[in-house]
C-alpha cells in the first residue's frame, strides 16, 4: 500500500481555537498524481498545506512519506518536497535571478537549471530586473520558479494561479502536466474548479476544517450522473455542510 | 554552507536598503563631531576623559537603536512577507537560518561602526588628538560587542512580532528602557533596599542591562573607575578582579545565547501560526 502512496496523513488535527481547527484528516496522496485541494474561503486549505510542509506542527496525528513515518519539521522530510506559498512577497532589493540563485544555492542546484526554470516561467528576459519592477503575475511566476528548481518528488502549490493572466494560467496547466510526466507528484490548492477538472487526477474537498470528499475526478463527476461538474459537487457539499 | 549563503543574502538585502546608508552617515557624522569637539582645548578637561566619555555615550545611545531597528524590522518584514516561512520549508535547519541571518545583520552593522570609527580616526589624526590608538580600538571592540548583544535582541523581537509596526514599537520600548530609563528604575529600586544592599543591587543591575554592562566595562578598562565616586570603590575593586571579569564574560555570552534560544523557540512555535 505504502508503495502506491507518496504521502499518507493519518488522523491529522490542528487546533487553534474551538472555532478554528482542522479536524482529524486522513488521506493518502498517490505517487505521480495531481491532487487538487478545494474548498471555500476559510475551509482550511492553507492550514492543511502548512501542516504538509512542516510550517506548523499538527496537534495530533501522524504523517508518512514514501511509506515511512516522518517528522514534518525535519530536514529529511523538507528535502522531499518543494513549495510555492500563497501571496509571496519577495524582497524588492533583489533581482529575480539573484532570488532564484539564492534558493538554488541552498539546495546545491546549478545555475544552468536556474536559467532553464526562468525560461519555463517566462522570466528569463527580465531576470536582471529588480523584483520591485515585477508585476503581481511576475512575482507569482517567480514563486512558482523557486518551487520548480528542486528535483524533490513532491510539488506543493498554494493558490498557484492567483494573479496570473489567462495566458499564464494556460502555461501553468502545461507546466504542471509536464512535471507530472517527469514523474513528480503534485498537490495544489485552488478556488478555480475548471482548472481542477482539467488537470487534476484527484480532488480533496474541505469544509470548515473537515475533509468532506477525497475522490478521483472522473468518479466525482460521473457518479450515476449525479454530478456532471465539480461545481455541482462543490455546491451540493456546501449545502450539506450548512445543514 | 547554508549559513554562509543565508548570511550573504541577508547582508545584500540590508546593504541595498536605504536604512544602512542613513544610519552609517548619522553615526559617522556624530562620531566626527564628538571627536572634534571633545578634543578641543576649550573643554576644561583633558582630551582623554571628555572625548572618550562623549564617544562612549554616543555608542551607548546610537548603536542599540540602530541594531534594534535594523534587525527587528528586517526580520519582522521577512516574516510578514512570508520569505522566512518559505525559507523554513527548505532543507536547512532553524539554527542555520538564525545564525546566517544574525551574521548578515552583524556584518552590516560592523560596516556602519567601522565607517564611523574610521571617520573619527581621520579627524583625530588631522587634529593631533591626544588619544592613543589602543583606546580607540578598545572602544571599537566594545561598540561591536554592544552591536552583538542588541542584534541578538533585535532578532528575537523581530521573530516575536507579527508585523513590522509591532517590531518597531517593541524595539523603541526596549531601547528606551535599556538606554534612557534603566538608571531611573535602578535608582527607584534603591529606595526600597537598605544601605548595605545598595552595592549588591547596583552590581546586579550592571549585568541585567547590556548597555550598563558595556558602560561599566568600558570605564573600568580605561582606568576611569574614579567616575563612580568613593562610595562605589568596592564595586570597582570587585569588578576589576577576576570574578568581576569572569562575570562580564559570562553575562556577555548570556546576552547572546538567551535571545537566540527564544528566537529559536519563536520560530518553532509561532511561524505559520499567525
Amino acid at each position: 500500500m505504502s508503495k502506491e502512496y507518496l504521502i499518507e496523513l493519518e488522523g491529522i488535527t490542528k487546533r487553534y481555537t474551538e472555532h478554528k481547527q482542522i479536524g482529524e484528516i486522513s488521506f493518502p496522496i498517490k505517487k505521480g498524481e495531481i491532487t487538487a485541494l478545494c474548498g471555500g474561503n476559510g475551509a482550511g486549505k492553507s492550514t492543511l498545506i502548512k501542516l504538509l510542509t512542516g510550517i506548523i506542527k499538527p496537534t495530533s496525528g501522524t504523517m508518512k512519506a514514501d511509506g515511512k513515518p516522518v517528522d514534518p519539521m525535519s530536514e529529511r522530510y523538507k528535502a522531499f518536497f518543494s513549495y510555492m506559498p500563497d501571496d509571496m512577497i519577495f524582497p524588492n532589493q533583489l533581482t529575480g535571478l539573484e532570488m532564484l540563485l539564492f534558493f538554488a544555492g541552498l539546495q546545491g542546484i546549478a545555475k544552468s537549471r536556474v536559467d532553464e526554470v526562468l525560461k519555463r516561467v517566462g522570466l528569463f528576459e527580465d531576470r536582471r530586473k529588480l523584483i520591485k519592477h515585477y508585476s503581481k503575475g511576475m512575482q507569482q511566476r517567480l514563486s512558482l520558479a523557486q518551487a520548480l528548481l528542486s528535483a524533490a518528488p513532491l510539488l506543493i502549490l498554494d493558490e498557484p494561479t492567483n494573479g496570473l493572466d489567462p495566458f499564464w494560467v494556460f502555461r501553468f496547466k502545461e507546466i504542471i502536466k509536464e512535471e507530472k510526466e517527469a514523474g513528480k507528484t503534485i498537490l495544489f490548492s485552488t478556488h478555480i474548479l475548471s482548472i481542477v477538472e482539467e488537470i487534476a487526477d484527484t480532488a480533496i474537498f474541505l469544509e470548515e476544517g473537515k475533509l468532506i470528499y477525497h475522490e478521483n475526478i472522473d468518479v466525482l463527476t460521473n457518479t450515476a450522473g449525479k454530478y456532471n461538474s465539480l461545481e455541482k459537487v462543490f455546491f451540493e457539499k456546501q449545502i450539506v455542510g450548512v445543514k | 554552507m547554508s549559513i554562509y549563503k543565508i548570511a550573504r543574502q541577508q547582508l545584500t538585502l540590508i546593504m541595498r536598503s536605504k536604512w544602512l546608508g542613513s544610519f552609517g552617515m548619522l553615526f559617522a557624522l556624530l562620531a566626527v563631531f564628538v571627536t572634534y569637539f571633545g578634543n578641543s582645548g576649550q573643554s576644561g578637561y583633558t582630551g582623554f576623559s571628555r572625548m572618550t566619555a562623549s564617544l562612549l555615550n554616543l555608542n551607548l545611545l546610537l548603536i542599540p537603536l540602530i541594531a534594534l531597528l535594523i534587525g527587528s524590522l528586517f526580520i519582522a518584514g521577512e516574516k510578514e512577507d512570508r520569505g522566512l516561512m518559505l525559507l523554513l520549508t527548505y532543507p536547512v535547519s532553524v539554527k542555520s537560518v538564525l545564525v546566517g541571518k544574525y551574521i548578515g545583520l552583524f556584518l552590516s552593522l560592523w560596516s556602519v561602526i567601522t565607517f564611523g570609527y574610521g571617520a573619527a580616526a581621520i579627524v583625530m589624526f588631522i587634529g593631533n588628538a591626544d588619544t592613543s590608538i589602543s583606546v580607540m580600538f578598545l572602544f571599537y571592540f566594545l561598540s561591536l560587542l554592544l552591536a552583538v548583544f542588541f542584534l541578538a535582541l533585535s532578532m528575537m523581537i523581530g521573530l516575536w512580532s507579527r508585523t513590522r509596526f509591532q517590531a518597531l514599537g517593541m524595539s523603541l520600548i526596549v531601547w528606551a528602557i535599556s538606554v534612557l530609563f534603566y538608571e531611573f528604575i535602578v535608582m527607584g529600586l534603591s529606595i526600597f533596599v537598605t544601605k548595605e544592599w545598595i552595592l549588591t543591587l547596583l552590581s546586579i543591575s550592571i549585568f541585567l542591562n547590556p548597555v550598563e554592562l558595556i558602560r561599566v566595562w568600558a570605564i573600568l578598562s580605561l582606568d576611569g573607575a574614579s567616575v563612580f565616586g568613593p562610595n562605589l570603590y568596592d564595586l570597582t575593586v570587585w569588578a576589576n578582579g577576576w570574578l568581576g571579569q569572569c562575570l562580564f564574560v559570562i553575562a556577555s555570552l548570556l546576552w547572546v545565547t538567551v535571545p537566540f534560544y527564544f528566537s529559536h523557540l519563536f520560530v518553532k512555535r509561532r511561524i505559520g501560526n499567525e
